[in-house]
């Protein structure tokens, strides 16, 4: 029983009394109940890997997550799913290249099925806006960056930056509108576990074709690049987040 | 001149012992204690007509009103103008203790025979059957006793509750709707400002707009139903509080006369004003708000007759947030005409405009980032507003008999028109028509109009002895109404009000053929046995011009548009076992079905309609105290256990703006009374209902709604389990100033509402008000003052759990629990004229 600021409660010690009574009675049952959980995020890209004979050595490596949002059906869509069993409204810039988790918030739902998950890359199209915007911690105002450089064999390192943009299809939807997830949650304590597996991503790329193909330096690889399309799927395709649920003690 | 054979005297006496002998038979049949005379007047024999040394009976019908004077006499039977004038002379100078319905005075009609016999020669026996004072038959003459009120409905049980005038007027009420929570179990809020009608909890039901109980002011039904804004919705503006002498409410369906809606209950006003004369009213105090009334209630005229018209105005409560204009007008004239014979007309409009604060979420009151009386400040916020209008005619017309006969009808013409602009959930829908277009508003606009037709005849045997020890009565009677309804539900843009979204758009026929027999079976005095069965037969057309809707990315295969009849017959038996082991205790068993019809829109082709059935099951026990002061009664008590099952339950869809089934649901409870006068100043009425409702089996997750709202088994949404409810008045000589005394009154109503469960597991918190008022009157001048929610409690009228986005930004989609403020303290002066 929550009070309205600045508000009086209702001070009948009648009203009290009863209510208690009541409630201790157990006489209002709450098959839902209201949890929230930390989530975080965690990220396996290691510096320096190799794919199809090219090194890949990374500076910096960011992406942008959130919001995000469980639902209870097998599709999040927004036309599917009006309303969450959980929700993190924050947009989180989460450093890829750091072997800490990254904080991303407190998730705050209720309990029973999770069966999907939507959410946002930190480009956002809501119900409310004209445009696709840009959350304040998108890096320059994009889903993720990678910043590196590249080098066959014997050659010297090329310089790359990768800008990739998971832009929602349109108003009100969100940039990856359905995606796995599954847990039954109940009171228990918990902690969401975000996992990361951007490597996977990059080597959607065909770096050769890049480094074939690209005489500017440092090589830019936007949205016009067919890198860009690449990395989108496998960020949301090939190995999309996992979402994880664990124990934690309280 | 001759002398005339001082008859009067004998005339009284005679009357007086018809009283006597024939108040235990009224009060059996109509519980009505006939007047008695106190003085007389000696008729005077026509001058012009000495000569003709007639013997002459004039028979007239005596209006005596709830002040034991003569208010009107009519001829019944003629003896020639010239006797006639002189008996109706006569007439009026008498005066009587005025008659009684239990404890309360009540004018009555009843039959005077006046014998004109010149002195002289005795006089031959009169050859007409008229009665004499030396006639035996003016002893028995039950027939000429006639109640000029309506017929009190019999009891049905222990939560049959009849609310007398003095706990109605025990706290000050705002509106007509606000007196239903006079009754046990009852709590009316206004979540949805002026214009819209209230919203009814009764015994473990939301009943919303009147979706559970069906309503009746002056015998017209008030219920709509597939009303676009909630199914049964009925606006009680319609009803002036002070036209209200008494109110029924019938907890449960235990009586065949009880029709669609009547699922938690029905509640009757009854239209009558007691106090005759010309009343002035007025009322000034906080946000501005003015009420004027004007009542007359002619003397001569039987109670039921008056006319009464009230405007209000107010600038609401949160800086003109809901600010509102409404008023009313009520005619009713009640005639007699013929033996036993009344005709009543009834004429009535109002009509109401206001603006709509609308919900706010709770986690931004209590972030401080909204004040509890505010509005957000989006324009779609600001653009709420309703309206609302309903006119209403009816005829009724009823004959009885003094053996209990009893034919009655009436006919009656409603018009009602609803707009409502109300946002619940901010931006948070797209476009069904233009999928591209989202996020301008939730701006719901719907509008109902509707023209109902209908009316109610019935006939009731006299009572007939079956056996030594049994007799038997039977009612049957048919109740009809068809109406033809255009509704239409959009979403604007404000503040333009730009349509960009049409999401209902219907044409409906509906009508509803209602039979029903109700029958009585008394065993002796200790025993008594009444119910009967009731079928109401109900047909839907609709034309869903926006039915088989086309999403904008679809082939063009059709035409979008649906139309559909459907038809169904709903029937149940209603009956309720009566014992009365000793005049202070009545104990009483009770079991009904009844029916809610269904939402017209919600049905498909040649679908048998699928009533909502309901089955109720009662069992209570009242004790009766001893009477205060004579007529006046003394306090009762009660305890009632119930149980109801509902096939399935309705619940308010924010998103929609309108009520969706939720499943079928479980009632089980208590109630417990305490009523009465403790002196014969003082009154009071008590009652605690505790309910544990719970929703038996809910929808499962579809497609469109994977994360329902509700649990098997989980407390119902938005009911109390615990409402308790008080209403306590003293009226008392205070002293005499000038020659004359000055009256003093106080009264106040308290109301508990206990932790009401909301969708989503969550709870609303508990609330507690209290109401109250004080004046004196002198005369015909009456000042006082009043106020609502004396102690300034700042509470959520009415929450809900359902998901909004009123901020921008990345919107949540988690159910959040929403407000509407309850008024805050209000204080009105006020001020009566009584001419």
């Amino acid at each position: 029983m929550s009070a309205l600021p600045p508000a009086r409660r209702p001070t009948s010690w009648l009203a009290l009394a009863a209510a208690g009574a009541l409630l201790g009675a157990g006489c209002i049952e709450s098959p839902q109940t209201e949890i929230s959980y930390e989530a975080e995020a965690r990220a396996s890209l290691a510096r320096t890997f190799e794919v199809d004979g090219i090194t890949v050595r990374l500076a910096r490596a960011e992406l942008a997550f959130g919001p995000l949002y469980f639902c209870a059906a097998s599709s999040g869509s927004a036309t599917l799913c009006r309303s969450a069993t959980g929700e993190l409204l924050d947009v989180t810039r989460v450093d890829l290249l750091s072997p800490s988790p990254t904080r991303l918030g407190r998730v705050r739902g209720t309990t029973g099925s999770v069966r999907s998950a939507s959410y946002d890359l930190g480009l956002h199209w809501f119900d409310t806006s004209f445009a696709v915007e840009a959350a304040a911690a998108a890096p320059e105002g994009h889903s993720l960056v990678v910043v590196g450089t590249l080098a066959r064999a014997g050659e010297a390192e090329v310089p790359f930056q990768l800008s990739v943009d998971a832009v929602p299809q349109y108003q009100g939807q969100r940039a990856v509108p359905t995606a796995e997830a599954a847990a039954e949650l109940s009171t228990t304590p918990t902690r969401l576990i975000v996992t990361f597996n951007p490597e996977v991503w990059l080597r959607q790329i065909d770096f050769d074709a890049v480094l074939r193909t690209s005489t500017s330096r440092p090589i830019v690889l936007d949205a016009k690049s067919p890198a860009h399309d690449a990395v989108l799927v496998g960020l949301k395709v090939a190995r999309p987040p996992e979402f994880r649920w664990v124990s934690s003690p309280p | 001149m001759l002398p005339l054979r001082p008859l009067a005297p004998l005339l009284a006496a005679a009357l007086a012992l018809t009283a006597t002998t024939t108040t235990t038979v009224a009060r059996a049949q109509e519980e009505v204690v006939p007047p008695t005379v106190l003085t007389s007047s000696e008729p005077v024999y026509p001058p012009n007509q000495l000569g003709s040394g007639k013997d002459v009976l004039v028979v007239l019908a005596v209006t005596v009103d709830a002040h034991g004077h003569v208010a009107n006499a009519t001829v019944l039977e003629s003896g020639g103008v010239d006797f006639d004038r002189a008996a109706i002379n006569a007439a009026r100078l008498f005066a009587f203790t005025p008659g009684r319905r239990g404890d309360r005075t009540v004018a009555t009609k009843i039959r005077v025979p006046f014998h004109f016999v010149p002195k002289g020669p005795p006089p031959p026996p009169p050859t007409r059957s008229g009665p004499t004072a030396t006639d035996e038959r003016a002893k028995a003459p039950v027939e000429s006793v006639q109640v000029a009120g309506s017929s009190r409905a019999p009891s049905r049980g222990a939560s049959d509750f009849r609310i007398d005038s003095a706990t109605l007027r025990a706290a000050p009420h705002r509106d007509a709707s606000d007196l239903l929570s006079t009754a046990p179990g009852v709590y009316v809020a206004h979540p949805e400002g002026d214009a819209i009608a209230q919203r009814i909890y009764l015994r473990g039901f939301d009943a919303v707009h009147g979706q559970d109980i069906e309503l009746k002011s002056g015998g017209i039904p008030l219920n709509q139903g597939s009303h676009i804004h909630g199914q049964g919705y009925a606006d009680l503006s319609i009803v002036i509080p002070e036209t209200v002498r008494s109110l029924r409410v019938v907890e449960g369906v235990y009586d065949p006369h009880q029709g669609d809606f009547s699922v938690a209950g029905s509640a009757e006003f009854d239209l009558v004003v007691e106090e005759r004369g010309t009343r002035l009213g007025y009322k000034v105090g906080s946000f501005g708000t003015q009420r004027v009334l004007a009542l007359y209630a002619p003397e001569e005229a039987a109670q039921e007759t008056f006319g009464a018209a009230t405007f209000r105005s107010t600038d609401g409560f949160g800086e003109g947030l809901r600010g509102s204009t409404s008023g009313t007008g009520v005619g009713q004239i009640r005639l007699g005409v013929g033996a036993n014979t009344f005709l009543t007309l009834h004429l009535s409009a109002t009509a109401a405009r206001a603006n709509l604060a609308g919900v706010l979420r709770r986690d931004d009151v209590s972030a401080g980032r909204i004040d509890l009386y505010d509005a957000y400040a989006f324009p779609t916020a600001r653009s709420q507003s309703a309206g609302s209008t309903r006119g209403q005619l009816g005829v009724s017309l009823e004959h009885r008999d003094g053996d209990g006969r009893k034919l009655q009808g009436n006919v009656w013409l409603s018009l009602t028109g609803f707009r409502s602009r109300t946002n619940f959930t901010g931006f948070t829908q797209r476009s069904q028509i233009t999928p591209s277009w989202v996020g301008r508003g939730d701006l719901i606009e719907q509008s109902n109009d509707d023209l109902g037709l209908g009316g109610a005849f019935s006939y009731r045997t006299a009572r007939a002895r079956v056996t030594d020890f049994v007799t038997a009565q039977l009612e049957v009677g048919t109740e009809v109404r068809t109406h033809v309804i255009g509704q239409a539900q959009n979403l604007l843009q404000a503040p333009q009000n730009e349509t960009w979204d049409q999401r209902v758009d219907a044409n409906l026929r509906t009508t509803d053929v209602g039979l029903f027999a109700d029958g009585l079976l008394a065993g002796n005095k200790w025993v008594r046995l009444r119910g009967g069965v009731r079928a109401d037969l109900l047909f839907f057309d609709v034309d869903d011009k926006l039915g088989n809707f086309l999403p904008a990315f679809a082939k063009k295969t059709h035409l979008v548009g649906f139309r559909r009849t459907a038809a169904g017959i709903a029937a149940g038996p209603r009956a309720t076992l009566e014992l009365h082991p000793s005049s202070l205790v009545t104990a009483s068993v009770s079991y009904g079905e009844g029916f809610r019809s269904p939402q017209a829109r919600q049905l498909e082709e040649g679908e048998k309609a699928p009533f909502a059935k309901v089955r109720s099951f009662e069992g209570g026990v009242t004790l009766h105290g001893p009477e205060v002061g004579a007529g006046l009664g003394g306090l009762s008590a009660s305890l009632i256990a119930y149980q109801t099952n509902l096939s399935y339950d309705l619940a308010f869809d924010a998103e929609e703006g309108r009520l969706e089934r939720i499943g079928p649901t479980t009632r089980r409870g208590f109630v417990g009374t305490l009523r009465g006068k403790v002196t014969p100043w003082l009154s009071t009425s008590a009652s605690a209902t505790f309910v544990h409702a719970t929703l038996d089996s809910p929808p499962v997750p579809t497609a469109d709604d994977p994360t329902p709202a509700y649990l098997p088994n989980q407390s119902l949404p938005y009911v109390p389990p615990l409402l308790l409810r008080t209403d306590t008045s003293l009226e008392h000589r205070l002293f005499s100033l000038w020659d004359r005394d000055v009256t003093g009154r106080l009264g106040y109503g308290t109301t508990f509402l206990s932790p009401r469960p909301l969708p989503f597991g969550q709870s609303s918190a508990a609330i507690f008000l209290l109401d109250a008022q004080a004046s004196v009157r002198r005369g015909a001048l009456e000042l006082g003052i009043e106020s609502t929610n004396l102690l300034g409690a700042r509470y959520a009228e009415t929450e809900y759990a359902f998901v909004s986005n009123w901020r921008g930004g990345a919107p949540s989609l988690l159910p959040a629990r929403h407000l509407t403020a309850g008024p805050p303290r209000q204080v009105l002066f006020t001020m009566g004229l009584y001419l």
